[in-house]
């Protein structure tokens, strides 16, 4: 996947796993656009919607991630970072 | 009793009554018996009686049937040599079950070190002379095959008593004229060719390449039985509406309320769902007015006792899912040559054929699904059948697949693959939503669109091919 699509795959699962702080805070644009980094932390993601993260990343991209290890690897930036260099 | 004794029982009550027809006219009980009893006495003079392992290699249905009731008759062990199966596959069977002699038309290719039979056969002796040198032996047998949970064949063996009996399920076939679309060189046509024999009823064999619904009314077919594959093409053919007349059944693998209503709108009001197996014949049947949103096959039939069990092997009440178990009248007591599959499914008398259901507590039986089948995620047990449903529900879907991806964090992964019907449009992600508006936690996390299912020759998606589809794709720069 290109860094492109490992973006638009992650909002999709975002949206999906309804975590709300995506468009409450303006997110999404800026992500997508690689313009802006989002803290991990500020999705305020539950247990459910990590895990829902964790699925789609390892459905679309075939990179495992437990979901405890999300909030430590910091910001979506890092994320798309670790899946492409996993593909 | 032997069929041979029923089909003598059948000729003196009706013996005019057609036994069976197909393209070529009719042919009575009364024939039927006396070409029976012929071919009998022929397989004795060339020493097919007990003992021999006969591979039946015939795919002109009427002719079938009736070296069927031959070789019992003859006392021999028969199994089919499909005639649409590749001489591999004739000569591993013929290795695995014994086969001493393979009866076929004459000039057909045989396996290497078989004897052969031509058919069709007969002995010219008159019914008296033949009781002195052919005297009715023990009963045939009947070597079936049907697939087993790791994917190899497992086969059963049922002899007459045990095919009588599971006939008796099908006591209604007597007044029928029965279309079945599966050759039968099928096991479950076959069966049910036999219960039909047995029953006095009538069966109509079509001929290949012409159209089902004409040929069904031109020979005042009363019952079709066709698969769930079979009865979506029909429930969406413009034709449907003619075959009003007549009962429909289907099975074979779970038929949704949505394929149920198509058909009792737009086909027949006479719509029965049969839940059944090769090891013991037919289980449960759901009746015209029984189609609910439950999707039941309908109630255990007379002679099947059917148990739904916990975790810990206890009957569970009504209501709670479980592991389905049962033992019937005619039931196999094991698989020919497979200790360990025998060891797995028949277990205490009882049958398990690995499905998980649950009985309702006015005694429907609600079929979730194989346990082989569902999809474990996160400790959430998911069935197929139901994505399958869901998505089968979307107007712009045509047939969809749900299997699980493995996965080292979750176990498995919900996915689903779906064919669209023509002209529709539907992206991957709105049909996700969908299913995830009706399923929550159980959705699909991924839907394919794809051109077609890959499906082996009986029509069952394989679902092992199909996910290879699914692999992750490749980074790119």
């Amino acid at each position: 996947m290109t860094d492109q699509q490992v973006r638009e795959m992650l909002v999709e699962a975002l949206e999906y796993a309804s975590v709300i702080a995506l468009r409450d805070k303006n997110f999404g644009a800026g992500f997508l656009a690689g313009t802006s980094e989002v803290p991990i932390d500020a999705l305020d993601m539950d247990s459910l919607a990590e895990m829902e993260l964790c699925i789609a990343i390892e459905v679309n991209a075939g990179v495992s991630i437990v979901p405890e290890r999300l909030r430590r690897i910091g910001t979506l930036d890092r994320l798309v970072a670790l899946i492409r260099s996993r593909q | 009793m032997p069929f041979l004794n029923r089909l003598r029982e059948l000729a003196g009550d009706r013996p005019g009554h057609p036994a069976f027809c197909d393209a070529r006219g009719e042919c009575s009980y009364a024939t039927l018996l006396s070409r029976v009893e012929a071919a009998r006495g022929a397989l004795w003079r060339q020493g097919i009686g007990q003992g021999a392992v006969v591979g039946l290699a015939l795919d002109d249905e009427a002719e079938h049937l009736v070296a069927t009731l031959a070789l019992l008759a003859a006392g021999a062990r028969q199994i089919v040599l499909a005639t649409h199966d590749p001489p591999a596959v004739h000569q591993q069977l013929v290795a695995r079950v014994g086969v001493t002699h393979v009866l076929a038309r004459p000039g057909a290719a045989l396996p290497p070190g078989v004897a052969r039979v031509d058919w069709p056969c007969a002995d010219g002796l008159a019914d008296a002379e033949r009781e002195a040198v052919a005297p009715v032996p023990a009963a045939g047998l009947l070597l079936l095959k049907t697939s087993g949970t790791t994917g190899s064949m497992n086969l059963v063996a049922f002899d007459e008593g045990q095919i009588a009996a599971q006939a008796a399920r099908h006591a209604d076939y007597r007044d029928e004229r029965l279309l079945r679309l599966a050759s039968i060189e099928h096991n479950n046509s076959k069966r049910h060719r036999l219960y039909c024999t047995w029953a006095g009823g009538t069966n109509v064999f079509r001929p290949a390449h012409v159209d089902a619904i004409d040929f069904a009314l031109s020979q005042r077919v009363s019952c079709l039985d066709i698969s769930r594959m079979h009865a979506a093409d029909l429930a969406d053919s413009p034709d449907a509406h003619r075959l009003g007349a007549l009962k429909l059944r289907t099975g074979g693998s779970a038929v949704p309320i949505a394929l149920r209503r198509a058909i009792l709108e737009r086909g027949t009001r006479q719509l029965f769902v049969r839940y059944a197996a090769t090891e013991c014949g037919a289980i449960a049947m759901a009746l015209p007015g029984d189609h609910d949103a439950d999707e039941t096959v309908g109630r255990p039939l007379p002679g099947v006792e059917l148990q739904v069990l916990g975790p810990h092997g206890q009957a569970l009440p009504a209501g709670e899912t479980g592991e389905i178990r049962l033992r019937a009248s005619g039931m196999a007591t094991g698989y020919v040559d497979s200790p360990s599959q025998t060891a797995q499914r028949f277990r205490d008398g009882w049958f398990h054929p690995g499905d998980v259901g649950a009985l309702r507590a006015d005694g429907h039986l609600i079929v979730q699904g194989r346990r082989d089948d569902m999809i474990v995620l996160n400790g959430l047990n998911i069935f197929p059948a139901e994505i399958e449903r869901v998505l089968e529900r979307h107007p712009s879907v045509a047939e969809a697949a749900a299997l699980p991806l493995p996965s080292a964090v979750h176990g498995q992964i919900p996915v689903a693959a779906v064919v669209l019907r023509p002209g529709q449009s539907v992206t991957a992600n709105e049909l996700r939503r969908f299913c995830h508006q009706h399923l929550g936690l159980r959705t699909p996390r991924r839907v394919l669109v794809v051109d077609r299912l890959p499906k082996n020759g009986q029509g069952k998606t394989l679902k092992r091919d199909l996910a290879d589809a699914f692999q992750p794709e490749d980074a790119t720069p």
